[in-house]
């Protein structure tokens, strides 16, 4: 941004349109921000401690068994998504990098951006087929003679992991494609010429260059996967512990709004603190990276 | 030296165990529904005992699911162009005026990425309750537009920082007013990628699922609604052809932005 700190009459001709101007073509999305993003956000605040009763909901949600089961479940279940999706993500984004081969290229960015354009009930529907009791999954197991009968794969924390892995591989992909594009693989070919193993020149090499982008990449999947609210009820149960059915148990069958907000203050809260760590961890331009 | 070498091979297979895991992972789910979107039976299993049409058929005769699809997709219009207004709007304000916090407004924009739904959708709410937007069409507009916007904003961005201010200029010194010089250059030139946010905030709305159980009331039921509704309580065989319908047109969908961003490339 360039200051205008020049008179008027001193000032070259400018391009740009003025300042005012710029501001009312601003203005709906200034608005709407305010509207719908800001003051959403601090209302939620606001009402988890409503009432006078300015912490005691967030002590509930942190020592009531049923609220505290719930907030674990869902930390688990994250911390379990993002090795899972890091894993593939990191499998798929290093190969895309180096592959010079254009069909596996092509296989590869439509296998990382198909669950990416679909949405997440239909992702999930296909999950709920492919685990179910005659499903795929367990008539291979059953063909092969390795179990006597079908295994109980639905409404599990399991599932719960597939179906929020699956739709949050994309994220990862995406995210720590952009932090691996900049490694030159010559670098990585020249360790090896000096004697190094490949295994040494990734993890001395390529892995220091990736590391900000892959903490980045990581804390967006947490994020992410903290607020799933189709995935635990379609694929754990409607009864199952995990944040968002229990944020909309509050709301709608024990019309305990503050409480929800106060279930839902905490995730944010969460977010903020995994973020604002990453944040500090590795600056602000790669975490804005992984997010493009 | 043994070690290493032994380590490479391990690696260069986890490696590949793990590509392939992905890409069965992704890909098997996908086909499976679209396989048996093509069962007969009356029930589920797999691999099916019969063949057929039959689960289309029936989605067409059921006026539940194309009234959903009407509401879905009149939403997904209404909210897309709602965000691209707001979102090219904002956009020359940030990248040709001389707006100060013009760089902090565009990140700002994008905060909707970050959080997690769930509590999102509570705020949403509360503050829908507030100004008696909850169950409105209107309101899920709003509310579909303001998920929407930071997709605009990332793509018409990036698109519009790759526009040389320059050719403004040219544009300028040949007479053209300042509008002009926007719409007939800088927005022509970043229409391809314009039009792939448009379809990527139409699909965006046309899925949401979390939202809409929040604020949509028991009046307004999307497809995504409507199809979680009956998975939630027992499995209707007909899903099977939507879900299938929905990954065809999506599949159909993906390729007219990645055309228009080849076209952009030329």
């Amino acid at each position: 941004m360039r200051g205008v700190t020049t008179p008027r009459a001193a000032r070259p001709w400018d391009q740009r349109v003025g300042p005012v101007t710029g501001l009312l073509m601003a203005a709906p999305l200034i608005i709407g921000l305010a509207l719908f993003v800001g003051y959403p956000l601090v209302s939620i605040f606001l009402d988890a401690s409503s009432g006078g009763d300015l912490t005691g909901r967030y002590t509930d949600v942190l020592t009531n068994e049923v609220s505290r089961r719930a907030l674990l479940t869902t930390l688990r279940t994250s911390v379990v998504v993002v090795v899972v999706a890091t894993a593939l993500g990191a499998a798929l984004a290093w190969t895309l990098h180096v592959t010079e081969r254009r069909w596996l290229r092509v296989l590869l960015w439509t296998v990382a951006l198909v669950p990416f354009w679909l949405g997440v009930i239909v992702k999930n529907y296909a999950i709920y087929l492919m685990l179910s009791a005659n499903g795929p999954i367990n008539g291979l197991l059953l063909e092969l003679g390795l179990i006597d009968g079908p295994l109980n794969l639905l409404y599990t924390e399991t599932a719960i992991v597939i179906g929020i892995a699956y739709s949050l591989v994309p994220y990862a992909v995406l995210s720590l494609y952009a932090a691996f594009m900049h490694i030159d693989t010559e670098l990585l070919n020249a360790g090896q010429a000096l004697g190094a193993s490949r295994t040494r020149a990734l993890a001395t090499i390529a892995f220091p260059l990736a590391r900000g982008g892959v903490a980045a990449s990581m804390a967006l999947v947490f994020v992410l996967s903290i607020g799933f609210y189709v995935t635990p009820i379609l694929l754990g149960g409607a009864q199952t512990p995990f944040m968002a059915t229990q944020i909309s148990q509050r709301i709608f069958n024990l019309y305990d709004y503050p409480g929800a907000a106060a279930s839902a203050a905490v995730l944010l809260l969460i977010a903020v603190a995994v973020v604002g760590g990453v944040l500090a961890l590795v600056g602000g331009r790669t975490l804005r990276k992984a997010l493009r | 030296m043994r070690r290493g070498r032994i380590l490479d091979r391990l690696l260069r297979w986890t490696g590949l165990v793990l590509t392939a895991l992905a890409v069965l992972f992704v890909m098997a789910p996908v086909v499976l529904t679209v396989v048996l979107s093509f069962a007969n039976d009356p029930g589920f299993s797999f691999p099916p005992e019969s063949w057929g049409v039959q689960r289309w058929r029936d989605l067409a005769g059921q006026e539940k699911w194309w009234t959903a699809l009407w509401l879905s997709a009149r939403l997904g219009l209404a909210s897309s162009l709602v965000a691209l207004v707001v979102s090219v709007l904002a956009l020359l304000a940030v990248h040709r005026s001389r707006l100060r916090f013009g760089q902090f407004l565009e990140q700002a924009s994008l905060i909707t990425l970050i959080i997690p739904i769930s509590a999102y959708a509570v705020a949403m709410y509360a503050v829908f309750a507030r100004y008696g937007l909850l169950g409105t069409f209107h309101g899920l507009v709003l509310a579909h537009a303001t998920l929407s916007v930071p997709l605009v904003m990332l793509v018409g961005g990036a698109a519009l920082r790759s526009v040389p201010v320059e050719l403004e200029l040219v544009a300028i010194t040949l007479g053209a007013g300042r509008v002009r010089a926007w719409t007939g250059i800088t927005l022509r030139l970043a229409l391809p990628a314009l039009a792939g946010g448009f379809v990527m905030a139409f699909q965006h709305s046309f899925e949401e699922a979390v939202l809409i159980n929040f604020i949509g009331g028991p009046g307004l039921v999307t497809l995504p609604k409507a199809i979680f509704d009956s998975v939630q309580f027992g499995s209707d065989p007909v899903i099977t052809a939507i879900a299938a319908a929905i990954v065809l047109a999506s599949s159909a969908l993906v390729a007219v932005p990645l055309a228009l961003a080849r076209g952009a490339k030329r």
